[in-house]
């Protein structure tokens, strides 16, 4: 699938620049978000293919535009500009504001591909592991999600930049043609969906202290509910949730409403 | 909390949140992280760990996307372990604060966003003269600089809160601890509602109810779902493949039109 064919050169200034991604949100605003560090991460390559004072300061220019994207991302993105300024520099019929588009082009899919792999599904991916690990008291659980989450992560940043430099937009389009985009959506959804129910049966949970008489034996109704089907009542509230929740409603008002009615339940006793 | 305590903490947390921006986001911020810092400084890993995983819970799917500013579940976490290990509390203490907190800390972070917003006429002018070094150097201080005042302002509650209401642990009534225990036990179903409407899909949802069944009935650890899963993801890209070279042996018209595209 990947087939570099960088100079040990290149190779630098891929990594140089790669590298650079990685702070590419620390200078966020809200006028230009993470133009200065974009702008940042492509000094590297613009100031080894543009030897001239004003041929660098077009370059600056060009690259400091309204950005922002998954910052994971970033490389790919950088290394295609990268590859752009290299042609700039070399072909003279090339036009420069090829660049910008190329650019803007790539941020907003790259944005929406990235928030969803790593802030929607790799997230809950390492959350559950961690969370259910900490519950326990282990401090385990705050290192086992920082290494779920940043193994992958780290790849997608190195492999990015180099594919983005040497391929550029053309890999995009190879790899939607032979569905590895879709694939690994659809991959990184149903591993994110597997541990949403893990977490629905370990972290979500009710107790109604209720008993009564049942074949001449005291049970409470959570224990007969448990014997019948561990964690119904977990798994009927996530999705009464979720229902909540797609129907738009407020969760603001949601919380205060468990509140209530938990300190209620507390209070009287009726939850435990 | 000691004023040693104090100011460590403060800096841990400042350098925790600035390698967090700078190192794109590593997970090293959260909650579940956070929480075990404060209780190793304030001497108490264990109810470090617990407030850090029920705030987590609490603060699941609170995430800024596409650059919009969430209630900062860190800054949450963070002041709410600390008041809960101070209070002589757990869990249920540093939830509360921390919903207050995180408050607090989307202000301060809101405010650090607009003070970066001063720096864009600076870099014009810089690169109008190609000045590339003090290009370097404001993107270095504008990662570190805007996130003092909120530093500042965690000292202060950290500090000062915990010696003002550090005593009020034992006034809690027995009855409010448990409420709020019993919520966080229901506000899970709303975080995990929150995630699945992110990436809930008709085809797919059936994996819902199997990584449930998976914990539920047959008690696998949430690592074993995962290994299940991934060799679940690699058996259905065999079978895609599979498919796909089918596809293309069949001398179908839609393969041919493929063909044609290949050159």
């Amino acid at each position: 699938m990947i087939k570099p064919n960088l100079s040990k050169e290149e190779k630098k200034l891929v990594r140089q620049s790669s590298r650079r991604t990685l702070s590419m949100s620390a200078s966020f605003n809200f006028e230009k978000m993470q133009a200065l560090g974009f702008l940042y991460a492509m000094l590297p390559y613009i100031n080894h293919y543009h030897k001239s004072k004003e041929k660098r300061i077009e370059a600056y220019q060009r690259e400091w535009t309204l950005f922002n994207t998954t910052p994971t991302c970033g490389p790919y993105i950088t290394g295609t500009a990268g590859s752009l300024e290299k042609r700039a520099a070399e072909d003279p019929d090339f036009d420069p504001s090829m660049i910008e588009t190329t650019k803007a082009s790539l941020m907003g899919p790259m944005a929406s591909f990235g928030d969803h792999l790593f802030w929607g599904t790799l997230r809950l991916v390492s959350l559950t592991v961690g969370i259910i690990l900490a519950l326990q008291g282990s401090i385990l659980g705050a290192l086992m999600h920082i290494l779920i989450f940043n193994i992958p992560a780290t790849l997608v940043r190195y492999y990015g930049g180099i594919v983005g430099f040497s391929e550029g937009t053309a890999f995009m389009g190879r790899a939607a043609e032979s569905g590895v985009i879709d694939f690994v959506k659809k991959a990184a959804t149903i591993l994110a969906l597997l541990m949403a129910g893990v977490l629905a049966s370990r972290i979500v949970r009710l107790e109604i202290p209720y008993s009564f008489s049942f074949f001449g034996e005291t049970t409470t109704l959570q224990g007969l509910l448990n014997q019948v089907f561990p964690g119904l009542l977990p798994l009927l509230m996530v999705l009464g949730a979720f229902a909540l929740v797609k129907k738009g409603v407020q969760t603001y008002w949601v919380l205060l409403a468990i509140l209530a009615v938990s300190l209620a339940g507390a209070y009287f006793g009726f939850l435990a | 909390m000691s004023l040693l305590q104090a100011v460590l903490l403060t800096v841990v947390v400042l350098v925790l949140g600035w390698a967090e921006m700078w190192f794109a986001f590593p997970m090293i911020c959260s909650p579940l992280v956070l929480g075990p810092v404060v209780g190793l400084i304030l001497g108490d890993p264990v109810t470090g760990v617990l407030c850090g995983a029920a705030c987590q819970i609490f603060f699941l799917a609170s995430v800024g996307l596409g650059g919009t500013t969430p209630p900062d579940g860190n800054t949450g976490a963070v002041l709410g372990t600390a008041f809960a290990i101070a209070m002589g509390q757990g869990p249920e203490v540093a939830v509360v604060i921390g919903i207050l907190a995180s408050y607090i800390g989307q202000f301060f972070f809101y405010l650090s966003t607009q003070l970066k917003s001063g720096d864009n006429r600076k870099i014009e002018r810089y690169i109008r003269e190609g000045n590339d070094k003090a290009l370097i150097r404001l993107h270095w201080r504008s990662a570190l600089l805007p996130m003092l005042p909120g530093a500042a302002a965690n000292f202060i509650l950290l500090y000062f809160g915990t010696m003002f209401i550090g005593g009020w642990g034992a006034y809690i009534p027995d009855w409010v601890i448990t409420g709020i225990h019993v919520a966080i036990g229901i506000v899970g179903a709303l975080s995990i509602a929150q995630f699945l409407r992110m990436i809930w899909s008709k085809e797919l949802a059936v994996y819902f109810f199997l990584g449930f069944l998976l914990s539920a009935f047959l008690h696998i650890a949430p690592i074993g779902v995962l290994a299940l899963g991934l060799v679940l993801v690699y058996f259905l890209y065999q079978r895609e493949q599979r498919d796909k070279a089918q596809a293309a042996l069949e001398p179908s018209s839609a393969a041919g039109e493929e063909d044609l595209f290949n050159d």
